[in-house]
Order: structure tokens, then C-alpha cells, then sequence
């Protein structure tokens, strides 16, 4: 069974996890749904992400393939220099930084896409979030702690809690 | 706005419960929704009136540009030797307002200052209309503009290849770079809130923006890669802003020419387009204020901090002013004497001064006196900033073509009525393009200033 708490407010998102987690269920599966970012405290829901490295990458890649554009263009389509050298060193590094900034933000929309399952639909369909500051806590739960999930989910300070089966 | 739909695949099993400050909470943050969302479908007749007014400014300049195109560069006032005038003089202002925006709003995510979250949106907007805006110049300025696509690498049956030692080619990778990373720092954030008027909007309005909400369900993981890379984003666009305003100091600091072959010529370009950026965002917050009521979020605060970043970028720029101006005229080089000469007390001598007013004198008084900083005088210093700061374009552009090495060769620059035309052109697309904006989102992002209010 799938579990869904509705939380007034988002000082209960905390003690609601730990709810679910002493219930038995597992952090990494409990997912908050709300219309504002919500704060947690470390060790909560840790959420590590990649972003930066795939943000590292998308400047690495970029860059590297700008520059070698430049540099075999410069040299195999030479425009007449007067005497100085075909590649120009500074020239092509303003270009390039250019270019890797470009990749380093094509690698950040890529990594944002990923992580935040955007765009992709999961098969695990979520519920839609209203209007207003009411925030929505769910987790697969084993049918034999159900009423004890329950329990401690209105102890954390769920106001409704609603069940459904799990969707494959 | 059809009615909301309710939650799919499961029902409530238990009555609400809600203390007496969530329902506060609740009750400020409908206002808010209520408030921000009700511009998004009224239309009164002021509103098509300006709109009205600005499609005709840009039709005229359309039609001034077609003009330019049917008889050749010639009708434009640039003649030997100042072949740059209003063309380049725009180019390098808008790509200075476009600072407005984004760099504005990244040091101020970056630095957590709370209270920008009115703001930001507004500013960010500013940054990608200034760029499309300043990146249509360097394309009007080449006469043939149909043939601007020389200037991207590509292989041609030219054998022909850009040349990557341009600074003109830099500008192309530069401003791509600034339009591509500004359009994505003004999307990202807007994704939570296009997802909420995709579940208020019916018909077409609500599935436009529920596909440009790419599947945001506010999800804890959505929240944190969004914010995530919104952090990240504004660093990588910060080093952006920065090398963008730096290149285009480049187009002239590159060429050894009288008073443009300066060391200092990129940060002072930067300083002075963070500086002309801030008084465009105060004059477009004011607008804002005023037309669409926003008392209540916009507060004199907001235009009390901005003053006092105004003030200190102010200073920056008479700082970097006068260093350049000092460092020419104690080097004594008979050219750079005559374009110091040439502005300081010569033809252009007007122009100079009265730029020194508008973007220290007036601003300096009014913003650095406490009581006379209001929200009136902050506008007014602004308006007279942006003034300012599109005649130091003129300045730096004009009096140094003007006055060429060999001093036979020295001509002079008056406008024609195509380039005062499109120049009217610019800023009524810009007005234009924010009307637009207005009613096609919230102009303050709701799902920041809800987590303000609820912080």
C-alpha cells in the first residue's frame, strides 16, 4: 500500500519522516510533495546530487571540443597573419571559455532534468499538489505496520491520511 | 481560470485541522496567488493604449531598418571617418542593461539576500529582452544584414572560416553564451509557478503552460535539483556577465586607437553596466509598483537597497572615470590629448559634463543624502543614470573615430532619422516585450515569496 499524509503545515515535514522511518519504512523511498521548497534538517532526506560534476563535464567537453575546432581550423584554413603565428593562444581562450561556460550550463539543464525526474514520467504517478501551504508526505507501506505508520504519522502531526494500492 | 482539480486515486480519511497562524499563512499566501495571477488576465485600456503606442514606434523603426536595407548602409549617419555611431552606441548600452538581471539577481542568490525575491523575476526578464534587443544591433550595423551568418563557423563552400583573432566574433560567442544561460535563469524558477497556472488555466492557456512546466510535481527531489541548480547556475553565469561585458570592452580596447587602448576598459565597462542595469530594474520596478498595484510586495525598502547599491556603483564608475581620464591626460600622447581634448572642452564638451551630472552629481546628492532618498528621487537619479550611461557609449565611440591619428582625416557624426528611429524602435520593443511578459506570468515568482513568508 501506498500512504499519503497531508501535513498543515512544513514544521511537521520533520517529525513526519521519522514517523514513517520508525514505522520501518525507508528514508530513501519517502518522498514530500509541497508548493515551496521545504527545509529538513541534515540526515532527514538527504538528497546528494551530481550536478556540479555533470556541470564540471558539460565545461570540460565543451570547451576541449571548441578549442580543437579552433585550433584545426586555424591551421588547416590559414588566414593570412602577417608573418605572426596561425593560432592565436589568447584569442581562442577567450573563445573557448565562452564555449565551456556554454557546456557547464547545457550540463546543468541536463543534470536538473535527471535528478528532478523532469520531463520523463515516472510510472508512480504522484499526488498533484494544491494550492496552498499544505504539504503531502508518501511511502510505500507494508500492510502489516499500516495502523502503526498511521499512528505515528498523527502523532508527528498529519491532519488526513489516505491509502491506495501501490501501482506497478 | 477554471476551478482546481482534486487530488486523483485517493481520498482524505480525516477532517482538517489548522492553527491560527497557518490559516494566517494560508490567508497571506492566497492573497499573494490572488494578486499576482489576477494581472495575468486583466487587460485594461491603458494597457492596450501603451501597447497600442509601441507597436507603432517599432513599425516606424521596422520600416526605418527596410529603408537602410532597400538603399544601403548610406542612410544611416555614419560616414568617414566614424563608421561606429548609434548602431554600436545601443549595442553596447543594451548588452550594459542586460546586466540588470541576471548578474543582479545571481550575487544576490549567491549572497542569500532575502530580500530580492520580489525582485528578481522582474530583473531577470530585463536581461533576456536587453539581449535580444542589444543582439539585433551588431546585425542591423552590417548593412547586408541577410548575411550575418558569416559570421558563425560553419563549412562553406567559400573555403571561408571566421576569424576566431575578431573581437567581433568573440561578441557572437559571448552574447550566445549570456542569451542561452540568461533564457535558462529566467525559465528554471519559473517552472514551479507555471505549474501551479497549469492546474488554475483551462484550455489551450492551461496546456501551454502545463508543457512548458515539463512535469513539475513539487516533488522534495524536484525542490532540491531545482534549487541545486539555480545556485549553480548563478555562479556560472556570474563568470558570463562578467567575460560578456568584457568582451564588448574589447571591441574597442583591441584596437590601438586614442583612448580606447586601455587596460581598464573591460571592468569599467562591467561597473558600468551593473551600474546602468541597476537603474533600469529601479525604473522598471517602479512601473511595475505603480501599474500593476504591487504595493504590498514592492516595498520602499527594496528601492532603498537598490539605491544604495546605485550609489555605490556611482562612485565605482567616477572612480574608474576619473582613473582613465587622469592616466590619458598625464601621459600627455598628443592623440589621446586630442579625444581628451576633444571631450573635455572641445565639440563634445556638453555631452561629457552632462554626463558627469547625471551619473554622479545627481545621484551622489540625492541617493547619498538620507533625506532626500525617496522613492520619487531614486527614480528620478535612476532615469538620469540611464541618460548618463548612454551618453558615455556616445563618448567613448564618437570623439575617438572622430579624431583619427592622422588629423586631416578628422570628420564628425550626426544621426539620421533611420538610426533615431530604430534607436525609439529599441526602447519601445522593450516596453513592449515587458507588457507582454506581464501577462504571461507572475512578474514576482509566488513560490519564493511563499517560502519567505512561511520562513
Amino acid at each position: 500500500m501506498r500512504l499519503s499524509a497531508k501535513l498543515a503545515h512544513v514544521g511537521a515535514a520533520a517529525p513526519a519522516v521519522e514517523a514513517l522511518v520508525a514505522a520501518g519504512c525507508e528514508r530513501s523511498a519517502i518522498e514530500i510533495y509541497s508548493n515551496e521548497p521545504v527545509e529538513l534538517p541534515p540526515g532527514s532526506l538527504d538528497r546528494p546530487s551530481r550536478m556540479s560534476l555533470y556541470a564540471v563535464l558539460g565545461a570540460i567537453i565543451n570547451g576541449t571540443a571548441a578549442t580543437a575546432f579552433m585550433f584545426w581550423t586555424q591551421q588547416d584554413y590559414p588566414l593570412p597573419t602577417g608573418g605572426m603565428p596561425l593560432i592565436s593562444g589568447w584569442a581562442t581562450a577567450v573563445v573557448s571559455f565562452e564555449m565551456a561556460m556554454a557546456g557547464a550550463i547545457a550540463g546543468t539543464l541536463i543534470g536538473l532534468l535527471w535528478e528532478a525526474k523532469l520531463v520523463w514520467r515516472t510510472p508512480e504517478g504522484p499526488p498533484q499538489v494544491l494550492d496552498g501551504d499544505a504539504i503531502i508526505i508518501e511511502a510505500p507501506v507494508e500492510e502489516a505496520v499500516r495502523e502503526r505508520a498511521a499512528a505515528f504519522l498523527h502523532e508527528a502531526g498529519a491532519v488526513k491520511i489516505a491509502w491506495r494500492e501501490e501501482r506497478q | 481560470m477554471s476551478s482546481e482539480p482534486s487530488p486523483e486515486c485517493f481520498t482524505w480519511s480525516e477532517p482538517s485541522k489548522m492553527t491560527k497562524i497557518e490559516h494566517t499563512v494560508e490567508a497571506a499566501n492566497a492573497r499573494l496567488r490572488q494578486d499576482m495571477l489576477a494581472p495575468l488576465t486583466r487587460f485594461s485600456g491603458p494597457y492596450w493604449i501603451a501597447a497600442s503606442l509601441c507597436l507603432v514606434v517599432i513599425a516606424f523603426a521596422g520600416f526605418a531598418w527596410a529603408n537602410q536595407l532597400a538603399y544601403g548602409i548610406g542612410a544611416a549617419g555614419i560616414r568617414r571617418p566614424v563608421y561606429w555611431g548609434f548602431y554600436i552606441i545601443n549595442f553596447v548600452f543594451w548588452i550594459g542593461i542586460s546586466h540588470a538581471g541576471t548578474l543582479i539577481s545571481a550575487i544576490l542568490r549567491l549572497t542569500d539576500a532575502g530580500w530580492r525575491k520580489p525582485v528578481t523575476r522582474a530583473a531577470e526578464a530585463i536581461t533576456v529582452f536587453a539581449l535580444m534587443i542589444g543582439g539585433l544591433f551588431p546585425i542591423i550595423h552590417l548593412g547586408r544584414a541577410w548575411l550575418f551568418y558569416w559570421l558563425i563557423p560553419y563549412p562553406n563552400e567559400r573555403l571561408l572560416w571566421a576569424n576566431f583573432r575578431s573581437p567581433l566574433l568573440w561578441d557572437m560567442t559571448a552574447i550566445f553564451t549570456y542569451v542561452t544561460g540568461s533564457l535558462l535563469y529566467l525559465y528554471l524558477p519559473m517552472i514551479p509557478d507555471l505549474a501551479m497556472m497549469g492546474r488554475r488555466f483551462g484550455g489551450l492557456r492551461g496546456k501551454i503552460y502545463r508543457a512548458l512546466a515539463i512535469g513539475w510535481r513539487g516533488s522534495d527531489r524536484q525542490w532540491h535539483a531545482l534549487e541545486f541548480a539555480m545556485k549553480l547556475m548563478a555562479a556560472i553565469i556570474l563568470a558570463v556577465a562578467v567575460s560578456v561585458h568584457s568582451v564588448v570592452a574589447f571591441d574597442f580596447s583591441m584596437a590601438v586607437a586614442p583612448m580606447w587602448h586601455s587596460t581598464i576598459f573591460a571592468p569599467y565597462f562591467v561597473a558600468g553596466a551593473i551600474f546602468s542595469g541597476i537603474a533600469a530594474l529601479v525604473i522598471a520596478l517602479a512601473s511595475l509598483r505603480k501599474f500593476l498595484r504591487l504595493e504590498a510586495y514592492l516595498k520602499p525598502m527594496h528601492f532603498h537597497n537598490l539605491s544604495k547599491l546605485l550609489l555605490l556603483m556611482s562612485i565605482v564608475w567616477a572612480y574608474f572615470t576619473v582613473s582613465d581620464h587622469l592616466t590619458a591626460w598625464y601621459g600627455g600622447d598628443p592623440l589621446d590629448m586630442r579625444v581628451f581634448n576633444a571631450r573635455e572642452h572641445g565639440p563634445f564638451a556638453f555631452w561629457f559634463w552632462l554626463m558627469v551630472v547625471c551619473n554622479f552629481v545627481v545621484p551622489f546628492v540625492l541617493l547619498g543624502i538620507k533625506k532626500l532618498r525617496t522613492i520619487p528621487t531614486i527614480i528620478f537619479s535612476s532615469c538620469t543614470v540611464l541618460l548618463g550611461m548612454w551618453l558615455e557609449r556616445f563618448l567613448i565611440v564618437v570623439p575617438t573615430l572622430a579624431n583619427p591619428p592622422l588629423a586631416a582625416a578628422a570628420g564628425s557624426y550626426s544621426p539620421s532619422w533611420v538610426e533615431l528611429a530604430i534607436t525609439a524602435g529599441t526602447f519601445a520593443a522593450m516596453i513592449l516585450l515587458y507588457l507582454i511578459f506581464t501577462r504571461l506570468v507572475p512578474i514576482i515568482a509566488i513560490w519564493e515569496y511563499e517560502h519567505e513568508t512561511i520562513s
